[in-house]
């Protein structure tokens, strides 16, 4: 079944209708309020407060088409509240630093470096401001495109779009000081360019 | 491989590996779903699958914003109000303001002007003010500055001054004769003898209150001081002779609101003032005793 028949079977009080819709949202939702809070515990209460929300207001929302944007725009809402409150109560989780580290003969030290440069990508996006850590998160994890994550943030497309370059620079920055730097391949277009060329390609796809 | 497709390509496996290390609890939706029938549970009256009260209040306000609005827009459109409108601005001096009379002196006594509370700086003559008229009550009576009578604090003979039963006793307090009046006009009765000092300059004061019994308004007042220069103010002064020394007979204006009235009244009562061997004497009349009766007063101590 698909998603907007689910939404429009909720909106008249469908519980089963509902569950689904939760099983199928309820990894993402989790993943994304994880990465833009950084502790399972209140991603795991943010995402449960957000379909309990989700179920109470559904009824109001007109287009189904929209759910999605709708549901993360509660989400992303719920995740900033309750990191802000909980700022400062506990500590952060720690990084786990061999989990997952392959100990195979061949690829070990490939393997390594990928983990390292993995966690220094990790470590910096914690670093960012809530606002664009979500923008980044929403495009690179959950793969949404400028206008949509515009929607989301209930911001204009030329501020996600400045998040975006922002958060970019600053991440390369703090890569670069830890000793990774992304090489140059083949082609020589410089990636600012490509970058602000595909942005206005999706503005304009999406006007 | 580009550089900025690279850098893309580390972040999405970055986020992918991090996000990995969560899973959603098995019994996710099983706590959802409790905690849905949980708040539908406390809903309240369901009629035709709606809760009651959204029937009855479709509109379900923030009451914190809601009260903040009902507030600006109460004070705005007050002001917008009370700013556009004269006729507002008369109603609400009339209603909630000081109501401010001046006294003037006119060629047969006072008369009162009100003003409003603008004009209520006390230039030029007296002026006093209340709230409601009805429900002023008394007021004591007015003491003008300039041409008349300023009253010395602490000779009013008020709660604060100590009393006595006899002119001896307020001797004894004071240190200089008491001399009361032999003579007073039919009626008036002792009401009481109050005397002090002076803390600052040490000198005494006496005053004497004679009364009507059950006529508030008819009153003489004595006061006799050993304090210099006490003799002050006063309109329409005129010289006179109390036991052939030179004493000033002077008007001055005593104003009243009583519960019920249309208006404050204002009426001229009078003093006379003197000097007998080295104390001051001010006779003041509430009432409406004439000059030759409060000579024979004074002539009487």
């Amino acid at each position: 079944m698909d998603e907007i028949s689910l939404v429009k079977r909720c909106q008249q009080g469908d519980l089963d209708a509902f569950r689904i819709l939760v099983e199928r949202l309820s990894t993402k939702a989790l993943r994304t309020s994880y990465l833009i809070v950084g502790r399972k515990d209140i991603a795991e209460d943010v995402v449960q407060e957000a379909f309990i929300q989700c179920h109470r207001e559904i009824k109001r929302l007109r287009t189904p088409e929209t759910f999605e944007t709708w549901f993360y725009r509660m989400l992303v809402r719920l995740s900033w509240r309750m990191a802000s409150k909980e700022k400062g109560r506990l500590p952060l989780e720690p990084l786990d630093n061999a989990k997952g580290i392959s100990t195979g003969d061949d690829d070990v030290t490939d393997t390594v470096e990928t983990k390292e440069r993995q966690q220094a990508v990790q470590q910096a996006v914690r670093r960012l401001s809530a606002p664009l850590r979500t923008t980044i998160v929403l495009r690179y994890f959950n793969g949404l495109s400028v206008k949509e994550i515009a929607r989301v943030l209930n911001c204009r497309v030329g501020t996600v779009k400045s998040r975006l370059h922002n958060a970019a620079k600053r991440l390369a920055v703090e890569l670069k000081q830890n000793g990774w730097e992304p090489s140059l391949g083949g082609e020589e277009n410089p990636p600012d360019k490509q970058n602000v060329e595909r942005e206005i390609k999706e503005c304009e796809i999406g006007a | 491989m580009r550089k900025q497709a690279q850098f893309e390509e580390w972040l999405q496996a970055s986020l992918a590996c991090k996000a990995e290390e969560i899973e959603p609890a098995a019994d996710m939706w099983e706590r959802v779903r409790c905690r849905i029938s949980t708040m539908e549970r406390g809903k309240g009256i369901m009629i035709l699958a709606k809760k009651l009260g959204n029937y009855l209040f479709f509109w379900q306000p923030a009451w914190k914003k809601t009260m903040a609005i009902a507030l600006c827009g109460l004070l705005l459109v007050g002001g917008s109000v009370f700013g556009i409108s004269p006729q507002a601005r008369a109603w609400a001096t009339d209603t909630f303001g000081f109501i401010v009379f001046k006294v003037i002196r006119t060629g047969d006594g006072y008369s009162l002007v009100k003003l409003s509370s603008e004009q209520a700086a006390p230039e030029g003559g007296a002026s006093f003010g209340f709230g409601k008229i009805g429900n002023a009550g008394e007021i004591p009576a007015c003491e003008i500055p300039a041409k008349v009578p300023v009253r010395i604090k602490g000779t009013s003979g008020g709660k604060g001054t100590p009393r006595y039963a006899t002119a001896a006793e307020a001797k004894a307090k004071v240190g200089f004769p008491v001399h009361l009046p032999e003579y007073l006009p039919a009626g008036y009765k002792l009401e009481f003898i109050a005397a002090d000092k002076w803390e600052k300059t040490g000198k005494g004061f006496v005053n004497v209150m004679y009364r009507v019994p059950g006529e508030h308004m008819k009153t003489v007042d004595l006061m006799l001081t050993d304090e210099q220069g006490f003799l002050k103010g006063g309109d329409a002064v005129r010289k006179v002779k109390v036991k052939g020394e030179t004493a000033y007979w002077c008007e001055y204006p005593i104003a009243t609101v009583t519960a019920g009235d249309t208006g404050p009244k204002v009426k001229a009562g009078h003093m006379l003032k003197w000097e007998d061997k080295g104390l001051a004497y001010t006779l003041r009349d509430s009432g409406d005793l004439s000059l030759e009766e409060m000579v024979r007063i004074a002539e009487s101590i």
